[in-house]
């Protein structure tokens, strides 16, 4: 008798636990698309049975498991941060790449080979006005080249700047956020059990991976601690240091929330490509084109004080001017010259083309650190192009790792519709049999009490 | 940044297409322009030797250019000096008509007229001008070399 009660009692505690097991089934398969989510299921625990002893035995609904692993999560992120890396920089170089266009005669190659064009022509007819005055013109497009290459450079580098401060703004947004999160596991530890809170921590911390490195610490009471670079902190508990970024000098500081300057630390994610560009790459760029700008004014300039000009005197007026303390390239410009004053002649034959042929030659002079002025301009053209090229390719690999550490996680803990369907057509069929068993101990419950009366 | 929240097998899908279209966009790229390297980045080893050689035709343009006026320069040149020996040879045959005994005084006024316009011709040849340029001045080239002065006598 108490056994047939114990029976039916327990039927019903199964009929319970499988109704769970289905309801996280569903909640799997409502979940299935979103972002963060990790399956879950329901563990079964099988009751003591030992029917001498008095254990009835049964099966009894454990915790709800999350298929979540923190190791593929770090993997996802490693791969995120990388491709925030290279996606950031790709993108900002192919800005740069314009600039030093090839399909044209346009920019500043085409200007070079045209001034030393018109040194060429001034030696032909070295005291015609219209050749004079082309020396000009062809010197004043070479210095605007110049100046539009490096105000190109210097446009980007305020692009660059704008997308820090959003980056920065970005990253502490999401530290505000993992913060309240921590809040929450703090005044309740069962939230950190909570699948919906976990899988919104984890978007967030994915986010964060793609914008700057950080190294991740659980405390035991669930709550995240996340230190940039490892070592500045981000969010410890339910505090919130928020980091800035400083451009008061030329090179971009990312300070602390005590102020203290972590820029070494900050490698990764578009925040590390964003100050790796603005601090190393495109200074690098600038300088080449300020020596370039330099060494080419400088030598038209020397070689043009050797001569003499169309009365027999010796030039007053340099060709080009620049600022000495500033950038050369961005302050190049043609002094106020006049025709007459370029020394198309040497001293010892005024009228003559000598120092015009000097001029020209000095096209195929190796002058800028052993290289010619177009190779010279060529070399800054196949860095930058190097630069685009390894930073495009670099995205391309980075996508296709990340999509496939995805994939792994996906496989592992996502949720797999197929998978939730059988277990959907297994514990339906557990219920039904359980349903007919609690059917025929009815029955027989029945037949005893009829026996009974 | 945005978390897509596409299924991974899909989002590999749309990477390969992506990658297949990025060629195909490149391919047509090279096939309508006839060109195969078009930024920096397409081939950053050739820029240098593009630039290059493309600051060589510009010289080579130029010097075809500066040639061509050189050449009317000599060209000219020959022309005067061809006349100037035409102009020579008449002195001479003037000067031998002038020594002999048969001619009057008003026959040598006659040689010494044409011998005066000679002059005027040979000056004027030695003032040949291409595009602004006196050919025959030298590095002076903006004034003619020769000017006729009737005033001076001979030593």
């Amino acid at each position: 008798m108490g056994t047939l009660f114990t029976s039916l009692l327990n039927s019903t505690s199964a009929l319970q636990v499988f109704g769970r097991s289905l309801d996280v089934i569903q909640n799997n398969i409502s979940n299935a698309n979103t972002p963060g989510y990790a399956k879950q299921s329901q563990s079964l625990i099988a009751a003591p049975f030992d029917p001498h002893a008095g254990f009835t035995g049964g099966v009894i609904a454990g915790p709800v498991i999350s298929a979540r692993s923190e190791f593929l999560e770090q993997a996802v992120r490693a791969q995120q941060e990388a491709l925030g890396f290279a996606g950031q920089k790709a993108g900002d170089l192919g800005l740069i790449e314009p600039l030093f266009d090839l399909t044209s005669d346009s920019g500043l190659s085409g200007a070079i080979n045209k001034l030393f064009d018109s040194f060429s022509q001034l030696s032909v007819s070295p005291n015609d006005a219209v050749a004079r005055q082309s020396v000009i013109d062809q010197a004043a497009q070479t210095a605007q080249s110049f100046q539009q290459t490096a105000l190109g450079i210097a446009q980007v580098s305020d692009n660059i700047v704008s997308q820090t401060r959003d980056t920065v703004t970005a990253i502490n947004r999401i530290g505000a956020q993992l913060a309240d999160f921590n809040k929450l596991f703090r005044a309740n530890s069962e939230n950190a059990e909570n699948a919906g809170i976990d899988a919104l921590v984890h978007t967030a911390l994915e986010e964060l991976s793609g914008l700057a490195n950080f190294t991740l610490v659980k405390s035991n009471d669930g709550s995240l601690n996340v230190y940039l670079g490892g070592q500045t902190p981000l969010v410890t508990g339910d505090h919130q240091f928020a980091v800035s970024a400083d451009f008061s000098s030329p090179q971009t500081v990312i300070r602390d929330s005590q102020g203290n300057d972590i820029t070494a630390q900050i490698s990764g994610g578009s925040l590390g490509a964003l100050m790796e560009e603005r601090n190393s790459v495109l200074p690098g760029y600038l300088n080449s084109l300020n020596t370039l700008a330099r060494t080419l004014a400088d030598q038209v300039n020397a070689t043009l004080a050797q001569g003499v000009d169309q009365n027999g005197a010796t030039p007053a007026v340099n060709l080009f001017t620049y600022d000495q303390a500033a950038d050369a390239a961005s302050t190049l410009r043609v002094s106020g010259i006049t025709p007459d004053q370029i020394a198309a002649a040497l001293p010892n034959a005024p009228g003559g083309n000598g120092n015009a042929i000097a001029l020209a030659q000095l096209a195929n002079a190796p002058l800028v650190q052993g290289f010619t002025f177009i190779q010279a301009y060529g070399n800054l053209g196949a860095q930058v192009g190097r630069d685009v090229a390894s930073a495009k390719q670099d995205r391309g690999q980075r996508q296709d790792l990340l999509t496939q550490t995805r994939a792994m996680r996906s496989d592992a803990t996502g949720v797999s519709l197929n998978e939730e369907a059988a277990k959907l057509l297994q514990f339906q069929q557990a219920y039904q049999a359980v349903g007919k068993l609690v059917g025929v101990l009815d029955g027989l419950t029945q037949t005893l009490m009829d026996i009974i009366q | 940044m945005k978390i897509p929240a596409l299924d991974p097998s899909i989002q590999q899908f749309l990477d390969g297409i992506n990658q297949i279209s990025d060629r195909l966009n490149r391919a047509q790229r090279e096939v309508s322009t006839g060109l195969r390297v078009q930024q920096v980045s397409d081939d950053p080893d050739q820029v240098s030797t593009i630039l290059q050689a493309r600051a060589n035709l510009d010289a080579a343009q130029q010097i075809q250019v500066n040639l061509s006026r050189v050449k009317a320069e000599v060209d000219t040149a020959e022309q005067s000096l061809q006349s100037a020996v035409q102009l020579f040879d008449r002195v001479q045959t003037l000067g031998a008509e002038g020594a002999t005994g048969t001619q009057t005084a008003s026959s040598r006024a006659d040689l010494a007229q044409e011998l005066g316009s000679i002059l005027d011709q040979m000056v004027g040849l030695s003032g040949t001008s291409v595009a602004g340029r006196y050919i025959f001045s030298g590095d002076s080239d903006q004034q003619a070399p020769y000017t006729v002065d009737l005033s001076q006598r001979a030593p």
